[in-house]
């Protein structure tokens, strides 16, 4: 009886622990090789962007259709003509504002919520922002079921920021931008870095580094990088 | 064979209808491509579909006796058909399953299906109009004169009627309604033995286009366009659609969008949301708000220092668009603002429609408008301005290379020197561009202006020439004298209190360019040093550069070509081989679309010979004769389209007016033409008028042009018909003559000679391009005598 009673427990734990294990283990390989392939071969050295990079299951961002596609060298249509970003472009932005732990960071254009679960799995606190209801929807709930706990989200236009919890030690527009808009500058912590891209969101987009220091503000043109438009399949 | 039934003023009546109604759809489907897609792709498409001219051509000659002998069924069957198909094939092209993506055409092979598919649905239409027409010249060849006449006449009517209908029916509707004349076309010389039969095809055909008319497909636009990307934005909506030639605009509302290229990060306030206006779905600009506290942020911008160094009372806005530097001027209580603008459609609405809703800058007493192109006013004013300025060069949000072959005329060396002529002392001209990369666009105002300050024997421009920048754009200003200390100072301030840079300034360190906006590629810096400071250094960058830099002129007005072919491999290993046609789309496109024509031109010239044989017949002159003559003939039509809209300062209107004066006086040179006996010597005669003409034209209409620009409206029309006429008159002769020569003497050729005629003269509208983009204007009017002059040699062959 013992004997059985056992053997019903050990399946039942085998069980459990089998579900516990990710069923994204085939994407794990998969992974290691978007960030070593796209991400450390193109430069990017920041190892807190890379290690969140190798954990974030990026195929949990995209739309079902598109899954086996998810770590391609590309950025994926989401619907209401926003992208999730190439994997290099988020590391590359998220490398730029060098972040750490114990930081709160502020992100416009919330899309996905990939971005913000990379950035959450680096600092203590992102506070996100996007426009498009839908994909508020759609993010926030993706973002909770996901288990990320220090994501906030909020439905808004992000040209504002988000002043009840300013100022941010970095921020981090994923949006296409005319030019920086000064509810952000004024929320940006002193020493903190901005990064926000400019151009068009299918073409060529330079990323501009802002960087507050007291009451200099000084910007960087990055050098350009994305120049493949996305493919769509539907 | 003789028709029984169809009298032949009737079967003449009925081919002018039929030409109205096949100019006037490649022209709408050419308003309808560029609004779902870009210009450059509705050029491609259409160049496709207008082979089905030379196709109907090659068909003749196949079934030549069977489309004879069935003519009177036949043609009003193929005229109704084809107007049927003109309305239907719009509606068609918009569903999923055809409509094809411009920018997924290479990066998504099933875009390119769908783009066959395109090619397809619309060359039908063209391809039965044609056959129409074909059978009509082939079944009545003893007439052709008087046919060929119709045939010119109704296509020059085709073109007017096009644009008056484009002012009066939405883009999506005009196909039915076109339609409708090809329809009339084909109803009018249905013979009476046939009435009871077509019965039910007519009142089909009623009903369908009925149906096209009252509920058209709407107008899928690109998801890339700018318009579709606003309207993703919540609470955006569509506010008014005002259709005209010029485009279709949309004024959008939108509760989100802010736009304020130029400004500084300095500035405290919030950037006002509001309105803006989209042509053909791609950005125009901000609407003005009425609330004046809302525009403060117009002064923190880079292009408001024009107002910081110098009293600026009588200011000249060069495309002023939406009216956002009319405002800069009226903040800085400008006194006189002359606002040059050519979209009337766009100033009615402003003026007009949304008076109550906007800011209309139009209506202010300090503003003087004027409606014409920008370059035809510099050519034709005397004033002087002490401030010009230029719209923001590049699209909103970035530089797509989609207007790499439209002729930009305000931005050539000659009309730079223009502006710095129409400057009055402490003057200044002020552009702004995006800065690009890699570096195109700044470079190339840059080196433009250098190239106009040595024109004018002025040994060191930097002494002229200033700019500045914040992080993503760059001002350029230059002066008609050089700058004086205390207007260094007071730039050097500006930049100080805006977190501004000075890129060029008089004794300029590195270090100050760099002291707020950094780039990452300095290279920027001394790029510029070696075009303002050395003219050797500037020919040897513009040799090695990997982009066409080379300031632009009137011979070769494409500024916003930078593409070359040699760097191309280069490009591509730096950013990867996808990415290259995403550098200069519409460059690309150009040679794309001319080397499919080529293979399709080559095919439809190469299939009737299967059946009339290779050799003998006197083929190889068949083939100069009529392409030399389909060649030529498009050659200076295009050639007096660029001329003309200079002149009349208004792309849409030049083009009806000489499209319309050519064809209609080709028409009566081919009504007399019939009095005409063929022969050989007489067409020779004729030939060498046109060339003595053409010579005439090369040395003296450019001249002619800028001499009497400033004439009354009504004067210039005189004298573009006295320009225009006469050499039309001439040009209309030698197609009849020599297809009724043809018919004498080998008839069975005939249907095939229409063909190549046709099938050169679309391959020519492509190579015109060419031509002008890698040589300029100037070549393609060497080759339009080249073209005649194979004629002639054709000709004394034959003698």
């Amino acid at each position: 009886m013992l004997k059985k009673k056992l053997s019903i427990i050990i399946l039942i734990t085998l069980f459990l622990t089998l579900n516990c294990v990710p069923q994204d283990d085939q994407y794990t390989k998969t992974r290691d090789e978007m960030v070593s392939e796209q991400i450390e071969n193109r430069g990017i050295t920041n190892q807190a962007t890379l290690n969140s990079m190798r954990k974030v299951l990026r195929h949990k961002f995209v739309p079902p259709n598109l899954v086996e596609r998810a770590y391609n060298d590309s950025p994926l249509p989401i619907g209401y003509g926003q992208t999730i970003s190439q994997p290099y472009i988020v590391a590359y932005m998220t490398a730029a504002i060098n972040p750490k732990p114990k930081q709160k960071v502020l992100e416009v254009g919330t899309g996905s919520g990939y971005q913000a679960a990379v950035l959450s799995e680096i600092v203590e606190e992102i506070y996100t922002i996007e426009i498009i209801t839908e994909l508020y929807n759609s993010s926030n709930k993706r973002l909770k079921e996901l288990g990320y706990k220090n994501v906030f989200c909020k439905n808004s236009d992000g040209y504002h920021g988000w002043k009840e919890f300013a100022p941010f030690d970095a921020i981090i527009v994923t949006a296409a931008a005319e030019y920086i808009p000064p509810p952000l500058i004024e929320q940006l912590k002193d020493g903190g870095k901005m990064i926000i891209p400019v151009g068009s969101p299918f073409l060529n987009q330079t990323l501009i580094l802002v960087e507050k220091n007291g009451e200099e503000i000084t910007t960087t043109s990055l050098l350009p990088v994305r120049f493949v438009p996305f493919t769509r399949e539907n | 064979m003789k028709t029984r039934n169809v009298s032949l003023p009737k079967i003449s009546v009925s081919v002018s209808l039929l030409s109205i109604a096949i100019i006037a759809f490649q022209l709408s489907l050419i308003q309808i491509l560029s609004i779902v897609q870009w210009y450059h792709f509705a050029y491609m498409v259409i160049s496709v579909a207008l082979l089905g001219f030379g196709a109907a051509g090659t068909t003749i000659s196949l079934a030549r006796k069977f489309l004879i002998e069935k003519a009177d069924l036949l043609l009003p069957g193929i005229m109704i058909l084809s107007g049927l198909t003109m309305a239907v094939s719009v509606s068609v092209a918009q569903a999923e399953s055809i409509r094809f993506d411009s920018y997924l055409l290479f990066a998504d092979y099933a875009h390119l299906w769908k783009l066959i598919a395109t090619y397809l649905l619309f060359f039908i239409p063209f391809f039965l109009g044609a056959l129409a027409i074909g059978i009509v010249f082939i079944k009545y060849i003893d007439k052709i004169g008087i046919l060929y006449f119709a045939n010119m006449l109704g296509s020059g009517i085709g073109g007017v009627a096009a644009v008056f209908l484009m002012w009066v029916f939405f883009p999506q509707k005009l196909p039915a309604v076109i339609a409708g004349i090809a329809f009339l076309a084909g109803l009018i010389i249905i013979s009476k033995e046939h009435q009871t039969g077509f019965t039910i095809i007519v009142s089909i055909t009623v009903a369908v286009l009925s149906f096209f008319y009252i509920s058209p497909s709407e107008l899928k636009l690109s998801e890339y366009k700018g318009l579709s990307k606003t309207l993703n934005i919540p609470d955006s909506r569509i506010i008014l659609r005002e259709s005209s030639p010029y485009g279709l605009i949309h004024i959008i509302s939108t509760p989100y969008l802010r736009y304020a290229p130029g400004l500084s990060i300095k500035y405290p306030g919030i950037v006002s949301v509001g309105n803006a206006a989209f042509n053909n779905g791609e950005w125009v600009g901000p609407l003005i708000s009425k609330r004046q506290d809302s525009l403060n942020y117009l002064l923190f911008t880079t292009e408001n220092l024009a107002y910081a160094t110098g009293e600026r009372k009588n200011v000249l806005v060069l495309g002023a668009g939406t009216g956002k530097q009319l405002k800069i001027a009226l903040l800085n209580v400008a006194e006189t603002v002359t606002s040059v603008e050519s979209n009337k459609a766009l100033i009615n609405i402003l003026k007009d429609k949304l008076a109550s809703k906007v800011d209309s800058l139009y209506q202010n007493k300090s503003v003087r408008l004027k409606n014409i192109s920008p370059r035809t006013f510099l050519l034709s004013t005397h004033q002087k301005f002490d401030l010009i300025t230029l719209p923001v060069i590049d699209a909103f949000g970035g530089s797509s290379g989609l207007f790499a072959l439209q002729e930009q005329y305000i931005l050539t060396t000659e009309s730079f020197n223009e502006m710095l002529n129409s400057l009055d002392r402490d003057g200044v001209i002020s552009i702004s561009t995006y800065i690009d990369y890699p570096y195109r666009n700044p470079l190339k105002i840059l080196s433009t202006f250098a190239e106009a300050f040595e024109k004018r024997r002025i040994e060191n421009p930097a002494e002229y020439i200033f700019a500045i920048k914040n992080w993503n754009t760059i001002t350029f200003f230059i002066k008609k004298d050089p700058l004086n200390f205390s207007e260094i100072e007071s730039i050097r301030n500006y930049c100080n209190r805006m977190n501004f840079d000075p890129v060029l300034l008089p004794g300029i360190t590195q270090t100050e360019r760099e002291r707020f906006n950094k780039l990452q590629d300095t290279s920027l810096y001394s790029i510029f040093d070696k075009i303002l400071y050395s003219k050797k250094e500037r020919e040897i960058l513009y040799t090695e550069y990997p982009f066409n830099i080379k300031p632009s002129t009137d011979n070769q007005p494409y500024f916003s070509q930078f593409l070359q072919w040699r760097t191309i491999p280069l490009l591509a290993d730096l950013f990867g081989n996808q990415s290259v046609p995403f550098f200069e789309v519409g460059y690309l496109l150009l040679y794309l679309t001319f080397i499919q024509l080529v293979i399709l031109a080559f095919l439809f010239i190469i299939l009737p010979l299967f059946k009339m044989g290779f050799k003998g017949g006197g083929k190889i002159r068949t083939i100069a004769y009529f392409g030399g003559l389909g060649l030529g003939y498009m050659f200076i039509e295009i050639i007096l389209i660029q001329s003309f809209t200079l002149y009349f300062g208004n792309v849409i209107y030049a083009a009806a007016l000489v499209v319309c004066l050519m064809l209609v006086s080709s028409g009566f040179g081919s009504l007399v033409s019939q009095k005409i006996t063929p022969k050989p010597y007489r067409i020779i005669a004729i030939i060498f008028i046109i060339i003595i003409s053409l010579l005439i034209y090369t040395l003296f209409l450019s001249g002619w042009i800028k001499t009497t620009i400033g004439f009354s409206l009504t004067a210039k029309i005189i004298l573009s018909f006295l320009i225009i006429a006469p050499l039309a008159f001439f040009m209309g002769m030698p197609f009849p003559l020599g297809l009724r020569s043809l018919s004498a003497s080998n008839d069975i050729q005939v249907p095939w000679a229409w063909g190549i005629n046709g099938v050169f003269s679309v391959v020519c509208a492509v190579l015109a391009t060419i031509i002008a983009v890698e040589l300029g204007f100037i070549w393609v009017m060497v080759f339009a005598i080249g073209a005649y002059g194979l004629v002639l040699i054709s000709n004394l062959k034959i003698n």
